[in-house]
């Protein structure tokens, strides 16, 4: 049962994530012909190395967050079809409902992620970047888009997908700022390549994995008050 | 027609209701940042470009509603109900360019006002930047077309893919692409063979011209007559729904 519900929401996504995929290679490709630009802007940041990285940093953020976003469409579809009632008069648990829709945002997000770390590498190759922060990048911008696809998911079926689409405006909003922020504070010497290695390898993950749970508990309370 | 028009605006008022905040908020960050009176040349040029993200993001947010209204509609049948109603084919596909219009519209109206604040609020500083400049009027009418042309071109898509998600995902791969495919021998040239070529100087002096108007307006004119004319042909097919 559990296959058969990813497999219905993948199906029902398919064409936006193949637009997705299409969508992300495309400033990749860009960013690979613009190797003298680079060089260029490095110079005038006066910090060699820190313009490739924010540049990738913002496009992987951008990226993956408009690439998963269909995910959500996914509930909202399952309440405008009736399938959100259909599926409790069958044999499935609100757990198995639950963990299959965000086993499917967390596979969907693993093929984004995967594909942004390739573009990632051949880009440190091609523009002479770091090649540290162009690994840990992808994987802690997909981290947050977990926990804003987990947030919009139990507001989703809370609210009977009504709140999916501001709330998770919102959430990208807030995390783009506090990203957007953390480079300031890199560029004004406020935040060390320490704290932001701490962050990105332990806070954030740490942060995921607690929200992720949290979200699973409430998603399905919700699903189970649901009938 | 009068009818369809107020249904889709009154049904999808929340959309204009939620680019006014877009465009308050995005205004008063900007007054915010030239107001200050410690402020750079730096803070000056990032509460411009700013300025300019919030100028499309309310024009976009003012479209955003178009497709999805289409959509639905089709989907619920309405669009079926409407031409065996007494609604000519014409009239029908008129009322979407209509919409389409009307909230470009809206939207650019949004920009001016924002535009009008800050500008303003810079003189109001002793502050000497142009907001109130030509040049940004003509930007957001550049804009507000573009994004109308972009949004009606994607209705024949939207009746194909019963899916307005789909069309513009469609018409945004399509034309990023055909950016890429012109991008790509360009950088090529300036890079190994000279220099000197530049894009930006050139559109820069086509939008201080003063025929810049009139020409992007007569271009957007010919895309909306081929759009419409696709658009009359498909709903005379019949079975748009």
């Amino acid at each position: 049962m559990l296959k058969g519900l990813i497999l219905k929401d993948i199906y029902n996504v398919r064409f936006q994530i193949i637009g997705g995929i299409f969508i992300m290679l495309y400033p990749n490709i860009l960013m690979w012909f613009s190797a003298p630009d680079m060089e260029s802007q490095q110079a005038f940041m006066g910090m060699p190395g820190f313009f490739g990285v924010f540049v990738y940093g913002m496009l992987n953020y951008m990226t993956i967050t408009v690439c998963s976003s269909f995910m959500l469409n996914t509930i909202s579809d399952d309440y405008r079809t009736g399938w959100a009632k259909m599926q409790r008069t069958m044999p499935i648990s609100a757990e198995q409902i639950v963990g299959a829709k965000m086993l499917t945002i967390v596979i969907i997000i693993g093929i984004l992620t995967s594909i942004s770390l390739v573009c990632n590498i051949i880009g440190a190759i091609i523009l002479e970047i770091r090649i540290e922060p162009m690994i840990t990048m992808p994987f802690v911008m997909a981290l947050l888009q977990i926990i804003t696809l987990s947030v919009a998911v139990v507001l989703g079926y809370k609210s009977k997908a009504r709140l999916i689409t501001p709330v998770y405006i919102l959430m990208v909003f807030a995390i783009a700022a506090v990203i957007i922020a953390l480079v300031f504070g890199v560029m004004n010497g406020v935040v060390s390549v320490t704290m932001l290695r701490v962050i990105a390898y332990a806070i954030v993950p740490v942060i995921a994995a607690a929200i992720v749970v949290i979200c699973r508990k409430a998603s399905r309370k919700a699903v189970e008050g649901d009938i | 027609m009068r009818g369809m028009l107020y249904e889709s605006f009154l049904l999808n008022r929340k959309c204009f209701f939620f680019a006014g905040i877009v465009t308050a908020v995005g205004t008063a960050v900007c007054a915010i940042m030239i107001a200050n009176p410690n402020r750079t040349a730096e803070s000056v040029g990032v509460a411009g470009a700013i300025f300019i993200a919030v100028l499309a993001l309310s024009i976009t947010v003012c479209s955003e509603w178009l497709g999805r209204h289409l959509e639905s509609n089709l989907k619920c049948r309405f669009v079926d109900v409407t031409l065996a109603g007494g609604i000519s084919k014409n009239r029908f596909v008129m009322s979407l360019m209509i919409e389409n219009l009307i909230s470009m519209a809206i939207g650019f109206l949004m920009c001016l006002a924002m535009n009008g604040v800050i500008a303003v609020t810079d003189k109001a500083v002793g502050g000497d930047i142009p907001f109130w400049d030509v040049f940004y009027i003509k930007l957001a009418v550049a804009i507000a077309l573009l994004v109308g042309v972009f949004d009606y071109m994607s209705y024949p898509l939207i009746i194909k893919f019963k899916s307005a998600e789909k069309a513009g995902l469609t018409i945004g791969v399509v034309l990023g692409f055909a950016i890429l495919l012109f991008m790509l021998p360009f950088n090529w040239y300036k890079y190994n063979v000279s220099e000197e070529i530049n894009l930006i100087e050139p559109l820069r002096k086509f939008m201080d011209a003063p025929y810049f108007i009139p020409v992007i307006i007569g271009a957007a004119a010919v895309i909306y007559a081929i759009v419409y004319a696709v658009l009359l042909n498909r709903v005379k097919k019949g079975d748009v729904c």
